[in-house]
């Protein structure tokens, strides 16, 4: 009964196909009518997880599927594949979607174009359970390429600022470099597993038969192959999920509206990367080499970005480092071969960020649209139900209470087997702590008064409502998943962190004079010159790329055009002489091209004869 | 020994002959210039044809006139052809005395030059 009801996850394609073509045909959908058509389409998808998620619990994974598209033998199926961790990310992504569809009715109430915005966010929603739910990983590409597509529509929803538009343009270029790694892996997979077993349904990698297509490959490969395979879906999956190397998208990302950086880049963009690599967890989890670099790059990821962010000004920046440090550690719990414990940091991790980021969006509308923490202040006197959730979500993220203290409790289980390693796993959760502390401090107490001076943004009953709803709704489910994880145990981290917190009390709410830390500053406010290393290599790599198109441009096609011309006169030429203008000579021309076709069709013709023969 | 072989005219000979006129007849409207001259070449060429005709009639059963009948209308139209071409070198040898077919054309040529001059 379950696999026939795979329709639902399209829902929220049809509402927004729906939308799109009224908006087309001149009927615009009420704000109103659109917000609550969304709204019940992710109550739906949120139904249908929900309910997939308590299947799973008593049944085996079930797998339906219909055929795409079939090319001889090979066939290419779409389809639906429930198993737990579909079921329990699918049930997250609507949970964050509902509350962000509320939320956002607030934040873009101005917004003339409202309707646009629901449909790309629908699409969106659409696409990524989509992704979660793939069969196979043939249809895994297909929606991850869908899921950029929809991320650069709605990072570039305001696409008259020059600066949404570039920085959605270089997201997804980046985001496609991460899908020819994606599909370089696929086919490479498909075509060894095809070529040893001649099974042609395990052409589109189904996840249902997986354990067979490891062996088969582990068979059919060399092991340095093996490694690059894997190494490939890596790389794919690191670039979506905004880790070390290109981490800097995520940063760019940030001129999407907040609600867009609630949903996508701070929750569900970001677990898709996470997300492939505990799918394909079976077939990396062979190659130890692999599995190590998961490990290097999610370590290298949390403590740069964490670093990065405590110095950062922008509100939303520091949240975007935040996000990319803490799928740092989901990145080093898979490898420390446990993609359980993944996914339920990616979990409790998606509540929280989503929280904290509506949060921070309040503040900014609050503050007339500036996102600078530095004239932010007193909001708690504002708006005291705001504080007490970010309260909850920063106390959360830092692992002193909620879920955020049972889910990084498990990965510091997993972690700290040594004493080396208890160091860095502390350093890292100190970090944490001191940003998120310090932007609470800045935002929610600060020493500023002059923020709200002017004419203030003025809020109706209804927003107070939508912000209250969609803030409390995750932070209700932060706290009820503490009660559902197991609990965590009190240790010495735990003490830093709360030895963490007085410090940060002390640091930004009382009149202390800061000092700046000279070169350490400069490079954590600039996020370790990732971005400028990537400007820096690009303009190399445009000045040689152009450097040799303009080679081939003038010297090879402008010589082929050359010899044209140059042969074309020629030909003018003797076809010019040729023109005599006197009769004879034009007979004498049909003659001799008499003579020669004649000749040349006999010497041929013998030549046939002579060499072939009849 | 007195050699027995005795030498007899086959079509063979006659179609050798035919080819040479031909060829003659060719050359002479090729390279010659008197405009004479080139009617007598193209008058070569078509007797050429002719004995090809006549020769290849043996070829057909003895009650066979067909080679013969066809030279006939060939010599007949020839004879037309010819009138023409000197009826036309009458009246150009009225306007010059020169029939060379190198001046002829491009006298011609400056005729119309100076006609698109006028126009």
């Amino acid at each position: 009964m379950l696999e026939n009801f795979y329709w639902i996850i399209l829902i929220p394609l049809w509402l927004a196909l729906i939308i799109i073509s009224a908006k087309f045909a001149g009927y615009n959908l009420s704000k109103k009518n659109t917000v609550i058509l969304s709204t019940l389409s992710t109550i739906l998808t949120g139904l249908y997880s929900g309910y997939c998620c308590f299947y799973t619990f008593f049944h085996a994974p079930v797998e339906s599927t219909f055929n795409f598209i079939k090319i001889g033998n090979l066939e290419f199926n779409l389809g639906i594949y429930i198993d737990s961790y579909s079921s329990i990310i699918g049930l997250t992504i609507s949970v964050i979607t509902f509350a962000v569809y509320i939320y956002s009715a607030f934040y873009m109430r101005d917004e003339k174009d409202l309707s646009r915005f629901y449909a790309l966010l629908n699409i969106f929603n659409s696409t990524m359970l989509g992704f979660i739910f793939s069969p196979n990983l043939f249809q895994s590409f297909i929606f991850w390429e869908l899921i950029g597509v929809a991320s650069y529509l709605l990072i570039g929803y305001w696409y008259k600022k020059q600066q949404a538009a570039n920085d959605a343009k270089r997201t997804f270029l980046i985001h496609i470099l991460g899908d020819m790694c994606f599909l370089a892996g696929f086919i490479i997979v498909s075509y060894c597993v095809t070529d040893l077993t001649q099974a042609m349904e395990l052409a589109s990698l189904p996840f249902s038969e997986l354990k067979i297509i490891v062996v088969t490959l582990y068979g059919a490969t060399t092991p340095l192959l093996y490694t690059i395979v894997c190494l490939l879906f890596i790389v794919a999956a690191l670039i979506k999920s905004a880790q070390f190397p290109a981490n800097s998208w995520l940063i760019n990302a940030m001129s999407a509206p907040t609600p867009v950086s609630a949903l996508i880049h701070s929750s569900t963009l970001v677990l898709t990367g996470a997300f492939l690599l505990i799918r394909l967890f079976p077939m990396i989890a062979m190659d130890r080499f692999s599995v190590f670099i998961i490990l290097c790059i999610g370590l290298i990821t949390a403590i740069i970005t964490s670093i990065a962010a405590m110095v950062q000004t922008n509100i939303k920046r520091i949240l975007a480092y935040s996000t990319s440090s803490q799928i740092g550690l989901v990145f080093v719990s898979l490898g420390l071969y446990s993609p359980t414990v993944a996914t339920v940091y990616l979990v409790a991790h998606a509540c929280i960020k989503a929280m904290l980021f509506m949060c921070s969006g309040v503040a900014i509308k609050l503050n007339r649209d500036s996102q600078n923490i530095i004239f932010m202040g007193k909001l708690r006197e504002c708006m005291p139900v705001v504080a007490i959730c970010f309260i909850i979500g920063a106390l959360s993220l830092s692992g002193i209470g909620f879920c955020g203290f049972n889910a990084k409790h498990m990965i510091s289980d997993l972690f700290c087997f040594s004493c080396f390693n208890s160091i860095l796993f502390g350093l890292i959760s100190i970090l944490t702590t001191f940003y998120i502390f310090r932007l609470y401090f800045i935002v929610f107490e600060g020493k500023n008064t002059s923020v709200f001076v002017g004419e203030p943004y003025k809020l109706t009953p209804l927003s107070y409502k939508l912000i209250y709803t969609s803030i409390i709704f995750l932070a209700v489910i932060a706290i009820g998943l503490s009660l559902i994880l197991p609990a965590g145990k009190f240790c010495i981290i735990y003490l830093l962190n709360v030895l963490t917190i007085v410090l940060c009390y002390f640091l930004y709410n009382t009149n202390i004079k800061l000092k700046k830390i000279p070169v350490l500053y400069n490079i954590a406010l600039n996020g370790f010159f990732i971005n400028r290393i990537y400007y820096w290599g690009e303009t190399i790599v445009y000045k040689y790329l152009c450097v040799t198109a303009s080679f081939i441009d003038t010297y090879i096609i402008g010589g082929v055009e050359y010899f044209i011309k140059l042969s074309t006169i020629l030909l003018s030429k003797i076809e010019h002489s040729l023109q005599t203008n006197n009769f004879q000579s034009y007979i004498s021309y049909g003659v001799w091209t008499f003579i020669l076709t004649i000749g040349a069709f006999i010497s041929i013709y013998t030549f046939l004869m002579q060499t072939f023969g009849v | 020994m007195k050699s027995n072989v005795i030498y007899c005219l086959t079509t063979y000979n006659y179609q050798i002959l035919s080819l040479i006129m031909f060829i003659i007849g060719l050359l002479g409207v090729i390279l010659l210039k008197n405009f004479i001259k080139i009617l007598i070449s193209a008058e070569f060429i078509i007797n050429g044809i002719n004995i090809l005709f006549i020769s290849f009639s043996s070829y057909q059963p003895s009650d066979s006139y067909i080679g013969f009948t066809i030279v006939l209308f060939t010599t007949g139209i020839s004879a037309v052809v010819l009138a023409i071409a000197l009826y036309f070198l009458y009246i150009l040898s009225k306007k010059r005395i020169n029939t060379d077919t190198e001046e002829l054309f491009n006298d011609n040529e400056s005729m119309l030059n100076n006609n698109e001059e006028l126009m």
